[in-house]
């Protein structure tokens, strides 16, 4: 679905039922002037049906893909990244993250409740930090990094149409209401609850109009609410249990 | 969003309003399906319109999925702006008298139920030409009497426009699956609705658009056998709901 003006989703749960499993996993493509820019790409080969058959229905085939962003280095989320490589497309991932991506390792969780295939691992083209801008087919994305869901969980800012969009991975994800705000599962090999408190505390000070997750669902107004939701989130679901109890 | 290619939503969730509106664009004019709750939400819907560059199409029609106020209470809106109102049996009075069957009873926070008249009183099987597009009303009586789906098929995807009688719901990473309708309407008729769902559980549809929540963009009919299943699961031995199914009450207010 055309989300927003050259904003489409082309995976999610909404494209569930597949042979492998639920779809879960939100992608998103991004048209510039004359090319693509993909945002996580998925971990299955169906996937990459589903991905291709939602190009093709929106008369994007033939645009290239510049450069595939990815939030964090879960198979679930970039498995595919060897295959969007080899189409040409340039593979963007935050620093800290990069190395499980080429390495493949026990960081990729591709193992355990995702059913995939055996990770295939890829070269990053581009390993960004925090503040670093991604500029292409005219199209503007600031990185954010928001380490703590992984080490290297990166969340990409895009001004379109006067609206901010904040991609935000696993990191932040919307309720099933799009109103509540989820945090990300907490079982990866890279996960720092203190890191990720930070970071949580940087972002709900930032402003958004639409929140687009790699999981769940999305949120097209007053983002903002969201980001700050998901401080009082993590307040309510972080504290420690208290050490007397009568 | 553009859920398909002349298929929008322009209010739910994602907008921040928990009933979801859709308009669908025809050759010179749009056809709307359900209208939202109250001027707010409709203010959001026309934001969206205009998003999509659509504001200079009149909208020729609006679907009434059932009778309920926060599906048509601004109904009188849009008809004064030239829209025909259409509606299944049964529902289309409710909404005409503004009684019971609007369940405006339990949406006593909000202003009162503006009646608005129906121009277009369908039933199963009906087929209504608006905007040059061919659209389906299929009953489905039991979460109200008159509730409808109305169906249109475009560029060979079946596209089902669910009311509340079938929602698509889904948990963290689970599977999508159905999620059945409320059960406070006057004219809930429990049977009835089961005989429904299990009508429509072998009906071909790929995309769900319900009037709230989330949608199905793929293989719809999954979500329809699971209604069913739903259904059978959670009402078995259950005690029937069927407390008032006549009009006793209707057309008191």
């Amino acid at each position: 679905m055309q989300i927003l003006k050259n904003i489409y989703q082309v995976t999610g749960i909404a494209y569930g039922y597949t042979p492998s499993g639920p779809i879960g996993n939100n992608t998103y493509v991004i048209k510039g002037k004359d090319a693509l820019v993909m945002m996580d790409c998925g971990g299955s080969d169906e996937d990459v049906r589903v991905i291709d058959e939602g190009l093709k229905y929106w008369g994007l085939s033939n645009y290239p893909i510049s450069h595939v962003l990815i939030s964090h280095a879960h198979a679930y989320h970039m498995g595919n990244a060897h295959v969007f490589r080899k189409r040409g497309a340039k593979i963007v991932a935050g620093i800290e993250d990069a190395e499980a991506i080429e390495l493949g390792d026990h960081r990729v969780v591709d193992s355990g409740p995702f059913k995939l295939r055996p990770y295939v691992p890829c070269k990053v083209d581009i390993r960004v930090k925090d503040g670093d801008i991604i500029q292409t087919a005219e199209l503007k994305f600031e990185v954010i990094s928001v380490p703590g869901h992984t080490p290297g969980s990166t969340l990409y800012k895009l001004v379109m149409h006067g609206k901010t969009v904040f991609f935000t991975g696993d990191a932040l994800k919307v309720g099933d209401d799009c109103k509540g705000s989820v945090l990300g599962w907490s079982g990866g090999a890279g996960y720092n609850r203190e890191k990720y408190f930070e970071s949580i505390k940087k972002i709900s000070q930032l402003h958004a109009d639409v929140i687009l997750p790699a999981e769940y669902q999305i949120c097209l107004e007053d983002g903002w609410k969201i980001l700050q939701d998901s401080y009082l989130r993590a307040l309510l679901e972080w504290r420690q249990p208290a050490e007397y109890d009568d | 969003m553009e859920i398909a290619r002349n298929v929008y939503r322009v209010a739910g969730p994602p907008y921040g309003t928990h009933e979801n509106v859709y308009v669908i664009k025809g050759e010179s004019n749009l056809v709307m399906v359900d209208t939202g709750i109250d001027e707010e939400e409709l203010a959001v819907a026309d934001e969206n319109i205009s998003y999509w560059g659509l504001k200079d199409y009149p909208i020729s029609h609006v679907l009434v999925t059932h009778s309920h106020y926060d599906h048509c209470a601004n109904a009188h809106i849009l008809r004064k702006r030239g829209a025909k109102i259409v509606a299944g049996p049964s529902d289309a009075e409710g909404i005409e008298l503004g009684d019971d069957r609007t369940a405006s009873y339990a949406f006593t926070h909000k202003r009162k139920f503006a009646p608005c008249h129906v121009d277009l009183k369908v039933k199963d099987g009906d087929v209504i030409n608006a905007a040059g597009l061919k659209i389906e009303a299929i009953h489905v009586p039991g979460y109200t009497r008159g509730s409808m789906f109305y169906k249109i098929v475009a560029e060979g995807k079946t596209i089902l426009f669910t009311g509340d009688v079938v929602r698509v719901a889904f948990r963290q990473l689970n599977f999508l699956h159905a999620k059945l309708g409320w059960s406070g309407g006057m004219d809930y008729d429990r049977e009835e609705y089961y005989r429904t769902l299990k009508k429509i559980s072998n009906m071909e549809a790929d995309i769900l658009l319900p009037g709230h929540g989330a949608l199905c963009m793929k293989e719809g009919w999954q979500i329809l056998k699971n209604a069913y299943a739903t259904a059978r699961f959670q009402w078995y031995n259950q005690p029937t709901s069927k407390i008032e199914t006549s009009s006793a009450r209707a057309g008191s207010q």
